[in-house]
């Protein structure tokens, strides 16, 4: 009988394996989330993009209340398919939205600015991504959610979809879901 | 027309495989050999079906005709013609119907040769065959069908991706197949041998050839994916320990296993169960492989276009057939009785050694590409296991697994005389120690691994030439006497010592290679010079070339050794069309001692070029020890036991009394 | 006689082996920032960093942008005098342990490293056991004198190489 239960490991172990192949069916192994949740903000001071706009640095983060930091550039083409959400967003004069203009030519941002909408209160121009990389992008387009103590609640990967927004973006907004930093 | 013709050949093999798998069932059952015999055409009848729908999309591509759906996504009317055809396998759809046709040519073939085999076994096999065909057809007509329409008809093609467009690729998923697909054949005889609750050496004897024949294809296939990652990817490697890679790799160390458990099998009629499983895992590794390339599950630089629905089907069948099989040898398994008993110092226990380190060896390529999943499900925490990782736990568990490699083909069965094998082997151990003393010199405050991996690999090139010498008692006996045992040596003990070799060597190369590597990487403008190690590559600028479907920038530099010029290498930045997608076609000169390597980067800023120059000493051995492994592994598929057709009617009848359970 | 000496001077080869490996290691103490040294010290770096742009792949064998502007800051904190695991912390502070091809050993990783090992430690054990029972057995089982005569008269059929 003792001899008997060895035969049983393999299809045991196999068990163990598949439920976890099942699981794995269903998650996303190319997100990688930020490991900056529940972080400070890094410092960072980034120039203006144009003279008519206001540059960004992390006193902008803490101003009491949460805010949004969409990482852009002209040239990525996602970011085009998000904005119209951001622009629906800035309708709504409780919402602070700023952005990182990541590796971006600042004449070609405003010129992308200036046709689809800026709904950006402040734009930090990162020309050589160096506080993208503070901030832990990977890519572009990234959204953040920063609580008003200057303190990563959330971070959105890829294009801002309607359904993110409503689930998860607007309640951390709200102050809902919050996490403390240390 | 013929996407119809061959969407139906497909439906028609459907029904028969569904006919293959019930009666020949019934047949060995009730001993009716009719029902067999029906089981076996109908082998026969698949393999034609299969076939001919796979020359219907073959036929598609070479024609480029753009109204399928599969052939507009993969094949552009401007490929070349070898492209055109390795195009068929080269994307999801059509490589699961190459997979297919593998295993019914493997069915077929056991249906035609298996005259030697009990009606009832082949019956089962070929039974068994049809159900995992069957399986993969479903997923091939209703999830995945490769002749579907499109419309309106598309004026031209996507393309395949330019990287895939190498010979070296074109054959290396037929091979890889082969080797999976070969493995499904001692599934089916471990399911069969379960089910009759009989394994003798006679069913060793059947499996071993053709586990054999699919080892020494997927050593091939491996190594040709290898080989095309060195000089196609232009990162300088050769191997990454992606996931993808290690789904080809479990089940060719899992068949090493098996190939070396069922030897004990045959001759001494042991270690029987244990053969059954490894069997059942060899071929379920290469279930596994194929969940892992096709379903998307895991981070891989290389994989097919994924899609869920498939991933489900696929992860079903796979529970179905290897939940199915451990559960059918959980409950059979406990009455197979093995016979032979043997001493601690013996060829069988240095086997059982191998093949419980393999095993090891195995679940720990399973636990690194499988953990960053698991942590993920458990705790949604990232991690990544990459080859660093593989370093640390592979080595550990290889290193007694080639010592004992070294010394377990001269001990005898059943009891050994340790020490007197290891007086015969004094000379391998003074070389070994010699060379070891020599690559600490040569690496002085270097890595230890260098020093490892000499030790290892002229232990074994050294250990197996011994073994041969002494076997065939050259400069002991007179030369005639040793002629005639070196014709009377059995092929298969030619063909393990060759294999045993190429370790060897694979070990030599890996080792050099590494170690003494010479690397550099920076941006060189018209007219620098860059040292890589006593070689001087002079860069001279660049031309633009036009190729069949691309256009390349072709880098130009001369290599100096001292003052002389040597040669001129000619690496290029290829932009491709079709898909758009640049990649890097490395210049590669292979020197006697080693490989000079170069690749052209993109252009910077500057109007520079960044350029990556490697030295790469005897990375040659790589390849000459995998083509010496597959080679040990046909030659010993010659021996003349194994020989198709070969009279053995006699053997058999001497087997069946000290087999019968 | 000759089986006596072989293993004292084996030994005295190992004492040599061990004593060049470990003079080795005091000497390799103090680095050097030269070219050639912070050359190599990066593109070590580098092999252990994993792109995140390109998936398994290293950042060294990586020509992405985020790739490549990673190397740039491995060499600029090189420079500043970082250690190799201050710049391995400061990438994984910010994008995670993901990034690290080699995974920390940690709770979470602690099945990851040690199971090899457990499992190679069992395997030895059931091994061990096995082959103890199949050689206890060859002395007790009486029956088996008469198996051995059939053998050895199949393997003289089957032309068994001895």
């Amino acid at each position: 009988m003792k001899k008997n239960l060895l035969f049983i490991i393999p299809i045991l172990i196999f068990t163990l394996v598949s439920i976890f192949l099942a699981i794995g069916l269903f998650l996303k192994p190319k997100e990688i989330p930020s490991a900056l949740i529940g972080k400070r903000i890094p410092t960072f001071e980034l120039p203006k993009i144009s003279k008519e706009l206001n540059g960004l640095s992390e006193k902008d983060l803490i101003s009491g209340k949460p805010v949004l930091v969409n990482i852009f550039a002209s040239w990525c083409g996602p970011c085009r398919i998000e904005h119209p959400l951001f622009m629906e967003l800035a309708k709504n004069q409780e919402i602070t939205i700023l952005a990182i203009n990541h590796k971006d030519n600042p004449n070609n941002a405003i010129r992308w600015l200036n046709m689809y909408g800026n709904p950006y209160k402040k734009i930090g121009s990162d020309l050589n991504g160096r506080v993208s990389i503070d901030f832990g992008v990977y890519g572009v387009p990234e959204t953040f959610v920063i609580d008003g103590n200057g303190c990563i609640q959330y971070k959105h990967i890829s294009v801002l979809t309607k359904e993110i927004l409503n689930k998860e973006i607007l309640p951390r907004l709200n102050g809902k879901k919050h996490v403390k930093c240390n | 027309m013929t996407a119809e013709i061959g969407q139906f050949c497909m439906i028609l093999a459907l029904l028969v495989a569904l006919f293959q798998v019930i009666i020949p069932q019934i047949g060995a059952f009730k001993k009716d050999y009719n029902l067999i015999l029906f089981g076996k055409y109908a082998a026969i009848v698949q393999l034609i079906l299969i076939l001919f729908a796979f020359l219907c999309l073959t036929h598609l591509y070479v024609t480029s005709d753009f109204s399928v759906l599969n052939v507009w996504q993969n094949s552009h009317s401007q490929k070349p013609l070898l492209y055109k055809i390795s195009g068929v396998w080269g994307n999801h759809e059509g490589s699961l119907l190459l997979w297919v046709l593998i295993l019914a040519i493997f069915g077929a073939a056991v249906a035609a040769f298996g005259k030697s085999l009990p009606p009832s076994l082949v019956g089962r096999v070929i039974s068994i065959q049809a159900a995992i065909g069957f399986g993969f057809l479903i997923l091939l007509i209703f999830l995945s069908n490769p002749f579907a329409r499109i419309s309106p008809t598309p004026i031209d093609g996507n393309g395949l991706n330019p990287l895939l467009q190498d010979p070296g690729l074109a054959f290396h998923p037929p091979f890889l197949y082969l080797g999976y697909v070969g493995f499904s054949i001692a599934f089916s005889f471990a399911i069969a041998a379960l089910i009759e609750g009989k394994v003798d050496a006679a069913w060793a004897r059947w499996v071993r050839p053709w586990t054999l024949a699919a080892w020494s294809f997927l050593t091939i296939g491996i190594s040709l994916g290898s080989w095309w990652a060195y000089y196609e990817l232009g990162w300088g490697g050769w191997w990454f320990w992606d996931p993808v890679e290690n789904a080809s790799f479990m089940p060719w160390l899992i068949g090493t296993a098996l190939l070396h458990s069922a030897i004990v099998v045959e001759k001494r009629d042991t270690l029987k169960s244990w053969t059954i499983l490894l069997a059942i895992l060899t071929f379920s590794f290469s279930l596994l492989g194929t969940f892992i390339v096709r379903s998307g599950i895991l981070n891989s630089v290389h994989s097919f276009a994924s899609d869920p629905g498939r991933g489900v089907f696929i992860l079903g069948f796979l529970i179905l057939t290897i939940g199915g099989s451990l559960a059918l040898y959980t409950w059979r398994a406990p009455s197979l009785k093995g016979g032979g008993l043997f001493s601690p110092i013996s060829r069988e226990a240095s086997l059982v050694i191998n093949n419980l380190l393999l095993m090891s060896a195995t679940a720990t390529v399973l636990l690194g590409t499988l953990y960053p999943l698991i942590l993920d499900a458990i705790s949604g925490e990232k991690v990544s296991v990459g080859p660093p990782y593989y370093l640390a736990t592979f080595i550990p568990i290889m290193t007694p697994l080639v010592i004992v490699m070294g010394i377990g083909p001269m001990l005898a069965w059943k009891r050994a005389d340790l020490s007197g094998v290891l007086t015969r082997l004094w000379l391998c151990i003074v070389v070994t120690v010699f060379a070891a003393l020599i690559t600490m010199f040569f690496t002085y405050r270097g890595p230890i691994l260098a020093v490892l991996g000499m030790i290892l690999s002229v232990w074994l090139i050294t250990g197996a030439l011994a073994d041969f010498i002494e076997k065939i008692k050259l400069f002991k006996g007179s030369i005639n006497d040793t002629y005639k045992r070196f014709v009377n040596y059995p092929r298969s003990a030619i063909g393990g010592t060759v294999a045993h070799a190429g370790v060897g060597v694979l070990i030599f190369g890996i080792t050099l290679s590494s170690s003494f590597e010479v690397e550099k990487i920076q941006s060189v403008k018209t007219g620098d010079n860059v040292k890589v190690g006593d070689y001087i590559f002079k860069f001279k600028g660049t031309e633009n070339v036009k190729g069949p479907n691309y256009n390349a920038v072709r880098g130009n530099f001369d290599v100096y050794l001292g003052e002389d010029l040597i040669l001129n290498m000619q690496p290029e930045n290829r932009s491709f069309k079709n898909p758009e997608m640049v990649t890097t076609e490395a210049a590669i000169y292979p020197r006697k001692l080693g490989d000079l390597y170069a690749v052209l980067g993109e252009k910077n800023p500057d109007n520079s070029f960044s350029a990556r120059l490697y030295y790469k000493p005897m990375i040659n051995c790589l390849w000459i020890g995998c083509l010496m492994m597959s080679l040990g592994g046909f030659i010993s598929l010659t021996d003349r036991k194994y020989r198709i057709g070969a009279p053995r009617k006699k053997i058999i009848e001497k087997d069946k009394p000290q087999g019968a359970v | 006689m000759q089986l006596k000496i072989k293993p004292s001077k084996l030994q005295s080869f190992i004492l040599v082996i061990v004593l060049i490996f470990f003079s080795g290691n005091i000497i390799n103490a103090n680095p050097g920032l030269s070219e050639e040294a912070l050359e190599t010290r990066s593109q070590k770096i580098y092999k252990g960093i994993r792109c995140l742009v390109c998936q398994n792949q290293s950042i060294e064998d990586s020509s992405a942008g985020l790739a490549k502007q990673l190397k740039v800051i491995i060499k600029e904190l090189l420079n500043q005098g970082y250690t190799d695991q201050e710049i391995r912390d400061y990438l994984v502070e910010r994008y995670g342990n993901w990034i690290l091809l080699k995974p920390p050993f940690n709770l979470s990783t602690s099945a990851l490293w040690v199971l090899p090992f457990i499992i190679l430690f069992f395997a030895l054990i059931f091994g061990t056991i096995y082959i103890y029972n199949k050689s206890k057995n060859q002395k007790e089982t009486s029956n088996n004198q008469l198996k051995k005569e059939e053998e050895k008269e199949l393997s003289k059929i089957l032309g068994d190489f001895r």
